[in-house]
């Protein structure tokens, strides 16, 4: 399997998966960018990034979903990563970027984020 | 809000994270030139190093301070009104920054020069600014946002930002350099591809490297297996010329490999599936600096087209040729039958008067008439009769023969004949008649011309002698000599200069000189005389 392939599945309305190869780095976040940009063009309001096979990501895969994250919010949605690997929650700490970035255990709790997300206060 | 990671361990995390992520970027440029890609996979890695979800670069050739730019910009900068901004105040802040290096952009106020762009910038959400600088040049600017934790940057994000532009500065300028390479060989070989010529490039163990498309053309055209199979790159030269289509041009184009400047093989012939193709082959080599292999360059001009118009207008030469000779001899013909008719018609008068003496004029120049008439046909069947068979003959020998008879006619009588024949001379393979033919009209045209300096004695000079593998025979005479027009279409066409004289002869000395595959120089001075040089192949 390519290491860098990024797939897309819709999980409900507005709510869509993003599942990453084991490498985000500046070979494919381009196309993670391109993917999130598709994904809200496509009344997707939630984006949830399963990295449950993710073992490298570099300061360009993190910029991907920086870069992307702002806009995501701004039209009432988010990005959450979540199955973080330890590795990799290490580099977003590092960044200072634990707390800025949804991250939830489980797919499970990322929906239910979704979930708690949409509904209005 | 987690602050208390920013330990030194943290910070040695985050610039190996960022030299790790650049020096990837740039080996993968190497691989995939592709500079937008580039650049915007450097935004990324900042973006993500210092936890701004927004940055933009400005960047444009090192050398270049025009508005010649490109920028590239990631969350919010990606809005096309802040993109212009942020172009506008690179241009007008970039010598700042060249001076001034990174600065806040909380501090740009007191630059009034820059209060404008200053206003716009900061409202929508850039915190520092700062040069990309190569060699002391500015190659542009990069603008980053906020933290997205909220937090304030810090000595040790200002740090990192430094090293990480300190590294990618020098990788897009050499980046800009590498596309222009990159744009300059394609360029090039754009070139090469419009030529008309096929050209094959191969390098110093003789495979093929470079083809344009022309070669592909020629290739498909003269074996299409070769082109269908696969590309021509990395094919020897062996099986680029195979011998069965080329015959005879590997070999040829490995000898002139050898030779200093190169060198053109004219009219080689290739072998075509329909039909043969005729080109003019040249070999060159190309020198490197740095290396001590040279590479060969083979062109291919196809020159079959001009090479048939060519033999389609020999042809329509020798048709016109014909043509002008029947009606020459049609006119040459009526003439004599006129002067015949007339002589025959005075005869009569002169009979039917009684004058018998009158008419016994008459008939002596009516015999004349006929005679001459004789020697114009003789030499029409000279020509036009002219089968060669050769046998070994002894030049020497002939010529001596052929001076024993023509010195004691009275065109001769005057004319002092020397002959200096090289003793060792070979038996050649000739066709005696002919050559004695050749000599006897050779020597006949010296006499006339000697005659027509109106000099009282004259000279001819018969030498032989040998070069290499051809026999060489030169007839010198002292007379009238022939103007540079009179020599050029000597042989090749029914030529006189004489009163009484018809051109086969010296038509006929032509064929004679083909039938034998022999060459021949004239030098020739009016007033001074003219010297024949005949080279015959020894076999």
């Amino acid at each position: 399997m390519n290491m860098h392939a990024i797939t897309q599945q819709k999980l409900r309305t507005g709510v869509v998966k993003l599942c990453t190869g084991r490498m985000l780095d500046n070979n494919n976040a381009h196309e993670m960018i391109e993917a999130i940009t598709n994904a809200q063009h496509s009344e997707y309001k939630f984006i949830m990034i399963d990295m449950s096979i993710l073992e490298f990501i570099s300061s360009a895969g993190v910029g991907a979903i920086l870069g992307t994250v702002g806009l995501v919010r701004e039209s009432g949605g988010d990005i959450i990563l979540y199955n973080v690997s330890i590795t990799i929650m290490h580099i977003l700490r590092v960044l200072d970027l634990e707390e800025y970035f949804t991250i939830k255990e489980n797919e499970k709790e990322a929906l239910a984020y979704c979930g708690t997300a949409e509904t209005p206060a | 809000m987690s602050l208390s990671l920013t330990t030194d361990q943290a910070i040695t995390d985050r610039r190996l994270l960022a030299l790790d992520a650049l020096s990837a970027l740039s080996s993968q440029f190497s691989r995939d030139p592709d500079f937008g890609r580039l650049i915007s996979a450097f935004i990324l890695t900042i973006s993500g190093q210092c936890a701004a979800a927004d940055c933009f670069i400005v960047v444009h050739q090192p050398g270049d301070t025009g508005d010649a730019t490109l920028s590239f910009a990631t969350g919010r900068f990606t809005n096309l009104e802040t993109a212009r901004y942020l172009r506008e105040f690179a241009l007008k802040g970039g010598t700042l920054h060249k001076e001034q290096g990174l600065i806040a952009v909380n501090d740009l106020a007191a630059y009034e020069t820059l209060t404008d762009v200053y206003v716009e910038i900061e409202s929508r959400g850039v915190s520092i600014v700062a040069p990309l600088l190569c060699d002391e040049q500015l190659i542009g600017l990069i603008g980053i946002g906020k933290r997205v934790d909220g937090r304030q940057y810090n000595a040790d994000d200002i740090a990192l930002l430094r090293t990480s532009l300190n590294t990618i500065s020098p990788l897009i300028a050499n980046a800009y350099l590498f596309l222009e390479i990159v744009n300059l060989n394609k360029w090039y070989l754009q070139i090469i591809d419009h030529i008309k010529q096929g050209v094959f490039v191969l390098d110093a163990s003789g495979i093929v490297r470079k083809v344009n498309r022309r070669g592909t053309d020629i290739m498909a055209a003269l074996a299409p297996n070769m082109v269908n199979s696969g590309t021509l790159i990395g094919l020897s030269l062996e099986c680029l010329f195979p011998e069965k289509l080329f015959p005879n041009w590997r070999q040829k184009i490995l000898e002139a490999g050898n030779i200093p400047g190169g060198k053109i093989l004219e009219s080689m012939i290739a072998k075509g599936p329909l039909q043969d193709k005729i080109f003019n082959v040249r070999i060159g080599k190309i020198e490197h600096e740095l290396s001590s292999h040279a590479e060969t360059v083979i062109s291919l001009d196809d020159i079959t087209k001009s090479k048939a118009s060519e033999q389609r207008l020999f042809e329509l030469e020798k048709l016109a040729e014909k043509g002008a000779m029947a009606s020459s001899i049609s006119h040459e013909l009526n003439n004599f039958l006129a002067m015949i008719l007339g002589g025959v018609e005075i005869t009569e008068i002169m009979i039917k008067k009684g004058e018998h003496g009158r008419a016994g004029n008459a008939l002596d120049r009516l015999k004349n008439n006929i005679m001459q008439m004789e020697r114009f046909t003789t030499g029409l069947m000279d020509y036009a009769r002219l089968e060669t068979r050769k046998q070994s003959t002894d030049l020497n020998h002939l010529i001596s023969d052929i001076l024993s008879f023509i010195t004691v006619q009275k065109r001769f009588a005057k004319i002092d004949t020397v002959i200096q024949l090289a003793p060792d001379l070979p038996q050649i393979e000739i066709d005696s008649d002919q050559i004695a033919q050749l000599i006897i009209n050779t020597l006949n045209n010296a006499a006339d011309a000697i005659a027509e300096t109106g000099r009282p004695a004259g000279r001819i000079v018969i030498t032989t002698g040998r070069e290499s593998d051809h026999i060489l025979l030169t007839i010198t005479d002292n007379g009238c000599g022939m103007t540079p027009d009179v020599k050029d279409r000597l042989f090749k066409q029914r030529l006189t200069t004489k009163e009484k004289g018809h051109g086969y002869g010296l038509m006929t000395c032509g064929k004679i000189i083909a039938n034998h595959g022999a060459a021949f120089d004239i030098d020739s001075t009016v007033g001074s005389g003219t010297t024949f040089c005949f080279r015959i192949p020894m076999a």
